[in-house]
């Protein structure tokens, strides 16, 4: 062993193992369940689903906009890059679904600095069952030098002329990178 | 050490411990470099998160391309085994029989589908086998010039810790293995120059001989062999003893013409078959571009996140320096790996001037240049360790810091950029195939065969949708007018329609196909037809 312990090669494995312990990664800044409220409405209404008993949130209006859910981007976190992770359960009665989780983020004017959809076409399996979702939304730092204060992120529906958008649970989780 | 003595080859210079070794201790030794090779590169591709994403689908950025090399495994292993037909899911009047580069690698992983079933990650493997084998030999031809492994392991690592090269790895794409196979070629050259042995010659030009017939642009190993032949010729080499680099060139240069034969018989077999199947799918020549192209490379760089996706910023300094330290100090370098350095940059010129148009938007096109860039930092660490022979071992301390922390900014930026592909943002950049994942079972279960012939629209891509649902048959493009469709339609052998945007088919094409309805998927809609 004397060659390999000579020339300082035991060194730099050990390096590696420590390196290896030190791997980045992101913390959860904001986690926040949005359950269907009638006193809380936006453009959807609260209906009742007999069959599991919960109450859903029904969007059935083209262009209109469902749960809601304000973010102040606090100052610890700004320039930072952020993930913003969307789960829950959701129903159509389109198979090509029109509707959305969309994230609209603002600066300190409100000036709108990016509009930002997830298509929860995809995780339709049926047409008229309710279907869980899960995904997420990267946000770089910054968009065009301007950092962020506000996110929205709110269930859309959209371009769809009688489409009928469902939503019983929706959960946000918002990560920001050390 | 003085001038001449650096013109000789580096295995009558060698003064290491290697050379007092016993043959049994040296197959210890090379046991020993192997254990710890495999535990590091096992370590970087777990911390980077290689394994994680081994069972993904084809996503992320170019599907279209890593679907048509998949689908070629994929029609081997239902349609036909027959070798010189490789084929795809995408007809044409022939069956999707087509032209390409050697399709060895899905002819295998088609092998291992009839073994074990199909799963595509046993094609990410064995891609991943190829390349870590890549890197094997490529540390241990640095070794024969650093004469210490872990200083290779670092200048190897340096090299090929690219996010692009990362993430082309465990993946569909012919050119991470083709540079795979660059590696064992070359580390095989070095070998029979010092050994001269017939099975050293033999597995140079064979592992030569397989990376050109994946990407043709690996040739460049043989024509940079011919140059040193030829360069031989002029003594250039000779050493201290007189003796020429290439003592049988007659020998050698058979072997390379007959690479070089097979590569080209290869290459003209699948552009006739491109043309007599009329199904050009693969790009089989040189594709130029302009002052534009530039400009749109360098906006990429400018606005996008491709300058970083290709090497960290410390490796570019690194890269920076090295060129400055070799214009400088070229008397200190082994005049061989210095040759080899300066032909394989005039080699990469060429080929980016031939294939600067794919430049734009492959990122996977850098992945042929990287062998070049372990020459250029093997040649500046030979030359650092004669500076430290002479001068003091204290600069090669130094050296290893700096590569050892570059290293370490290496994998950061490999995890981030390849964590960065897997995003669920990026993976599905093409948003359509999210649909498509798992659609072939449920086709399946309502009783749709694969070889009943399906129209799939909206697809702009060559096969993507076709694959991931296993069906053969057509696509309908995004800008296909109502004429197209009709006559698509009116194939008699047609028995089912797939649309992902039924609204904009039924605007292009008014039908009443919603009383034909099978099935619906994640957005997608599937009519039964016949």
């Amino acid at each position: 062993m004397k060659f390999f312990i000579f020339r300082f090669q035991i060194l730099p494995i050990c390096f590696l193992l420590v390196f290896s312990a030190c791997r980045e990664t992101h913390i959860t800044v904001q986690e926040i369940k949005l359950l269907p409220d009638s006193l809380n409405l936006a453009d959807d209404t609260v209906c009742f689903d007999p069959q599991n008993k919960t109450f859903y949130s029904r969007l059935s209006k083209k262009e209109s906009s469902g749960l809601r859910y304000s973010y102040h981007v606090p100052k610890e976190i700004k320039g930072k890059e952020l993930y913003i992770v969307a789960r829950g359960r959701a129903r159509t009665n389109y198979a090509h679904s029109n509707t959305y989780i969309t994230i609209v983020v603002y600066d300190e004017k409100n000036d709108q600095l990016l509009w930002r959809a997830l298509p929860l076409r995809f995780f339709y399996v049926e047409v008229n069952e309710w279907s869980p979702f899960r995904d997420s939304l990267f946000l770089p730092g910054s968009f065009d030098g301007k950092a962020y204060h506000t996110i929205q992120i709110m269930t859309t529906l959209g371009n769809s002329e009688r489409e009928l958008f469902d939503v019983d649970t929706l959960s946000l989780k918002i990560k920001s990178n050390i | 050490m003085n001038f001449l003595k650096r013109n000789t080859l580096f295995i009558e210079t060698s003064k290491g411990y290697l050379a007092k070794l016993t043959p049994k201790n040296k197959i210890t030794l090379h046991l020993l470099y192997f254990v710890i090779f495999t535990f590091a590169i096992h370590l970087f591709f777990n911390f980077i998160g290689v394994y994680q994403y081994l069972s993904y689908r084809p996503c992320s950025i170019h599907t279209w391309a890593q679907c048509q090399r998949a689908s070629i495994a994929q029609c081997y292993y239902e349609d036909s085994m027959n070798f010189f037909k490789p084929r795809t899911q995408r007809y044409t009047p022939h069956e999707g029989i087509t032209g390409m580069e050697f399709p060895i690698i899905y002819y295998v992983g088609a092998l291992f589908y009839k073994i074990f079933g199909f799963n595509e990650s046993i094609l990410r493997l064995i891609s991943l086998v190829i390349v870590s084998l890549g890197f094997y030999s490529a540390t241990l031809m640095s070794n024969k010039f650093l004469k210490n492994y872990i200083f290779s392991l670092i200048i190897v690592a340096s090299a090929f810790f690219s996010p692009v090269l990362l993430f082309y790895t465990p993946n569909f794409m012919p050119d991470a293995p083709s540079v795979g196979f660059v590696l064992m070629c070359w580390y095989y050259f070095f070998k029979y120059i010092s050994t001269l042995q017939k099975k050293h010659l033999g597995l140079f030009i064979f592992f030569g001989t397989l990376a050109s017939l994946l990407k043709v642009v690996s040739i460049m190993c043989f024509i940079i062999v011919i140059c040193l032949l030829i360069i031989d010729r002029t003594k250039f080499f000779k050493d201290t003893k007189n003796t020429p680099l290439f003592k049988f060139p007659l020998k050698v240069l058979k072997g390379i013409f007959f690479g070089i034969f097979i590569v080209m018989v290869w290459y003209v077999y699948a552009s006739w078959l491109a043309t007599h199947y009329k199904n050009e799918t693969f790009a089989l020549h040189p594709i130029m571009g302009n002052l534009n192209t530039i400009k749109q490379i360098l906006d990429g760089f400018k606005y996008g996140d491709a300058l970083y996706s290709y090497y960290a910023y410390e490796t570019y300094m690194l890269l920076i320096v090295a060129i400055i330290f070799i214009v400088i100090g070229a008397k200190f370098i082994n005049r061989l790996l210095l040759t080899i350095t300066i032909l394989y940059f005039l080699g990469n010129v060429c080929y980016v001037y031939l294939f600067l148009g794919q430049f734009v938007n492959h990122d996977y096109y850098i992945i042929a240049l990287i062998p070049g860039v372990l020459f250029l930092l093997l040649s500046f660490g030979d030359g650092i360790k004669q500076l430290a022979d002479k001068y003091g071992l204290i600069i090669q301390v130094a050296f290893f810091i700096v590569l050892f922390f570059n290293m370490k900014e290496c994998i950061r930026n490999c995890w981030y950029y390849y964590d960065n592909r897997y995003n669920e943002f990026r993976t599905f950049t093409s948003t359509g195939d999210r649909s498509y994942y798992d659609l072939e079972k449920k086709l399946r279960s309502a009783g749709v065969k694969r070889t009943d012939i399906t129209l799939s629209g909206f697809d702009f891509s060559f096969c993507n949708t076709l694959y991931l649902m296993d069906q053969v048959g057509f696509l309908i493009s995004p800008h296909a007018d109502s004429t197209e469709i009709a006559n698509s339609l009116n194939m008699p052998e047609l028995k089912y329609l797939v649309l992902n945007d039924s609204a904009k088919f039924n605007k292009i094409y008014p039908n009443h196909f919603e009383k034909k309805i099978l099935l619906t998927h994640r957005g997608v809609i599937v009519y039964k037809l016949n």
